[in-house]
């Protein structure tokens, strides 16, 4: 238990880096309500910069331990601190408090994910993939920092995708640093993880319904596959609750085209490309779709904002790929094959079962509590009956099957049996199911907060 | 059914939740927009899904935590090694899985040989072929940890599992599962 609480420590560090980066953004104003209603959205933004820059960190040789998260959530905290001002958000007039309706729900919610917490110290590290790859990385990174021979070029060690960028062992060392070693630690983050994701949402969405934001939302923390996740402490739950907090990021900035929201967009897509490979894709199909719709709405400034946002995001790529050539480290997945027709077509048998495994992942509602179909009708009302916002209802669809065509691909090309990868389709596809339930918050919500200004309602409410 | 077939069945479960909603408000005298109310439709649908699910997620959080509870720090700390347990067993790998003290022989070697070698020692760890199939590999891997496997030519210690000691020298947990310092 003792471990748990360390970890829990540790998390606020995540929380003070972001309350620091939202307080300096002009997102949140340095009042406690204000903060308090921010913190989920601060939790993740934090902890994808910590990824980040605890990886460049470790690229450059510097340990991996508490030191860097440290100084870094001490920088941005002085920082908000000696800027601290009226944000962005009160200049214009909006509140940036939750009301007292989605403050309770968030409250109810966090009793659920506290209680899970508290007692995350009972529960086992048994996946597969946590104990043979993901903790053993952690304990190198933690012991003996990125040494290259110690694991990345260990040819015994050739199992544990040494190709895979470095934020979920680091998000697992970090909590392993605090709690000495007490590996039930690392179950505390995936839960931290899907608290921040339900209260970020619901204060981003906070001017709308929060009847119309709340469901999707509640059907995501207790849909069966998610809450397996949380057990798991595998990458799929950060990674989902970061992409999709990110692409709904780049949704308001389309709305509202403020530099500060696209760039927290990005430095949340830049975190889930920290932490799997898969990230990086669904982070750049994001934003270039993001980029082609602000190239058609305009204005230039806008497509010049969405291009830096890419090249930012993979700019923090770099790092990582530079260390990997410089020390011939290679992954499972190699890339040439992946471009090359020919070892495609010999592969195209694996593409027919693993499209049935994603359909039979999405369509299981005792799994997902039909969140991607719901998703679906959503974005089909919203292209035919709401054409000012039909854009933002593609960028959804894009990166959803974006996602699914890299994971696609990427087993495509992949020479490893395909029955390894078949009973994992849920797993794989939950960043789809994340955005499936941002999609429905959002989506859902415009319509009811477009009813409530519509002329037919404001003529219902004169007749009475 | 097929996937296809389940989710087109439940797009027109939505939709006809969004047909009753549209119907019901009119009833009510209320002026509501088609699309409004379709989108209201499937927001009904998810709130009874999620309100169910949250009493199943509870159930479930519950049962993980009392199974969790239930178990020995042994036991908590090597849950995941009945993957291969269970694997060892199918492969006919009969003295690594029986039992010392109610746990399996293998796994006890494990956690003796945490006591033995010291923190940072490179290992060479020499499997049998069936112990290698069973993927006894990963799990000697992760628990030997911060001690690292390496090849022969970086190893100072040796460890055999399910096979003859290759050092005449060797300490004996059980027959076929020694160690010993290489130089």
């Amino acid at each position: 238990m003792s471990g748990v609480v360390a970890a829990l420590a540790v998390q606020l560090l995540g929380l003070i880096c972001g309350l620091g980066i939202l307080v300096l953004a002009g997102i949140v104003p340095t009042k406690a309500g204000s903060l308090l209603a921010g913190a989920g959205l601060a939790y993740l933004v934090g902890w994808a910069t910590i990824l980040v820059v605890q990886s460049f960190a470790a690229v450059i040789g510097l340990a991996v331990d508490l030191v860097v998260p440290v100084v870094v959530a001490t920088a941005l905290m002085l920082g908000a601190f000696v800027r601290g001002s009226a944000a962005e958000e009160e200049r214009r007039g909006r509140s940036s408090r939750l009301s007292k309706l989605a403050s309770l729900a968030m409250a109810a919610a966090g009793i659920l994910i506290a209680a899970n917490i508290l007692t995350s110290g009972f529960l086992p590290v048994s996946a597969f993939d946590a104990w043979a790859q993901w903790i053993p990385k952690a304990e190198v990174l933690r012991g003996e920092g990125l040494e290259a021979s110690t694991l990345w070029t260990n040819p015994v060690y050739v199992y544990v995708n040494q190709d895979y960028p470095l934020g979920l062992p680091i998000l697992h060392a970090l909590q392993l640093d605090a709690a000495g070693g007490d590996v039930t630690a690392v179950h505390v983050a995936p839960w931290a993880f899907l608290a921040a994701f339900t209260s970020a949402v619901l204060f981003l969405l906070r001017c709308r319904p929060l009847w119309a934001v709340a469901p999707a939302v509640l059907c995501f923390v207790v849909a069966p596959t998610v809450q397996l996740q949380t057990r798991t402490v595998l990458g799929e739950l950060p990674l989902a609750v970061m992409i999709a907090t990110g692409v709904l990021l780049l949704v308001l900035w389309l709305d509202e085209r403020r530099p500060a929201v696209l760039g927290l967009g990005a430095l949340l897509l830049a975190g889930a490309a920290s932490l799997k490979s898969e990230g990086a894709g669904a982070g750049l199909i994001a934003l270039i779709a993001a980029g082609i719709v602000s190239w058609v709405e305009g204005p230039a400034s806008a497509r010049k904002s969405a291009l830096v946002a890419a090249v930012a995001v993979a700019a923090t790529l770099v790092p990582w790929r530079v260390w990997m050539a410089h020390h011939d480290v290679h992954g499972r997945v190699v890339l040439e094959n992946g471009l090359d027709p020919g070892h495609l077509a010999d592969q195209i048998g694996r593409v027919q079962p693993m499209l049935e495994s994603f359909f039979a992942a999405l369509a299981r509602p005792g799994e997902n509590l039909m969140l991607p179909a719901a998703a679906l009708v959503l974005i089909v009302l919203t292209v035919c009956f709401m054409r000012e916002r039909r854009s933002r209802a593609l960028l959804y669809l894009g990166v959803m099957v974006g996602h699914a065509a890299v994971v696609l691909w990427a087993n495509w090309t992949s020479e490893e049996p395909i029955g390894t990868y078949l009973p994992e389709s849920g797993r794989y596809l939950l960043p789809v199911t994340a955005l499936a339930a941002v999609a429905v918050a959002d989506l859902g919500s415009r319509f009811w907060s477009a009813q409530s200004a519509s002329p037919v309602r404001a003529a219902t409410m004169e007749n009475r | 059914m097929t996937a296809v077939a389940i989710l087109c069945a439940e797009i027109l479960g939505i939709l006809g939740a969004g047909l009753a909603v549209r119907l019901l408000v009119r009833r009510l005298g209320v002026t509501v927009e088609s699309p409004a109310a379709f989108a209201a439709g499937v927001l009904v649908v998810l709130a009874l899904l999620g309100v169910a699910g949250l009493a199943d997620a509870t159930r479930d959080t519950a049962k993980a935590v009392r199974d969790g509870a239930s178990l020995s720090p042994l036991q908590r700390d090597t849950a995941g090694a009945e993957y291969v347990t269970s694997s060892l067993r199918r492969l006919g790998v009969t003295r690594a899985v029986r039992p010392i003290d109610g746990v399996p022989t293998w796994i006890r070697f494990c956690e003796w040989l945490r006591t033995h070698l010291p923190h940072g020692a490179r290992v060479e760890v020499l499997l049998s072929a069936r112990a290698e199939r069973a993927q006894a590999r990963f799990w000697l891997n992760y628990r030997l940890l911060p001690r690292i496997a390496v090849g022969r030519s970086k190893a100072d210690w040796v460890v055999t599992f399910d096979r003859a000691p290759s050092v005449s020298d060797a300490r004996q947990f059980r027959p076929g599962f020694t160690m010993a310092r290489r130089r």
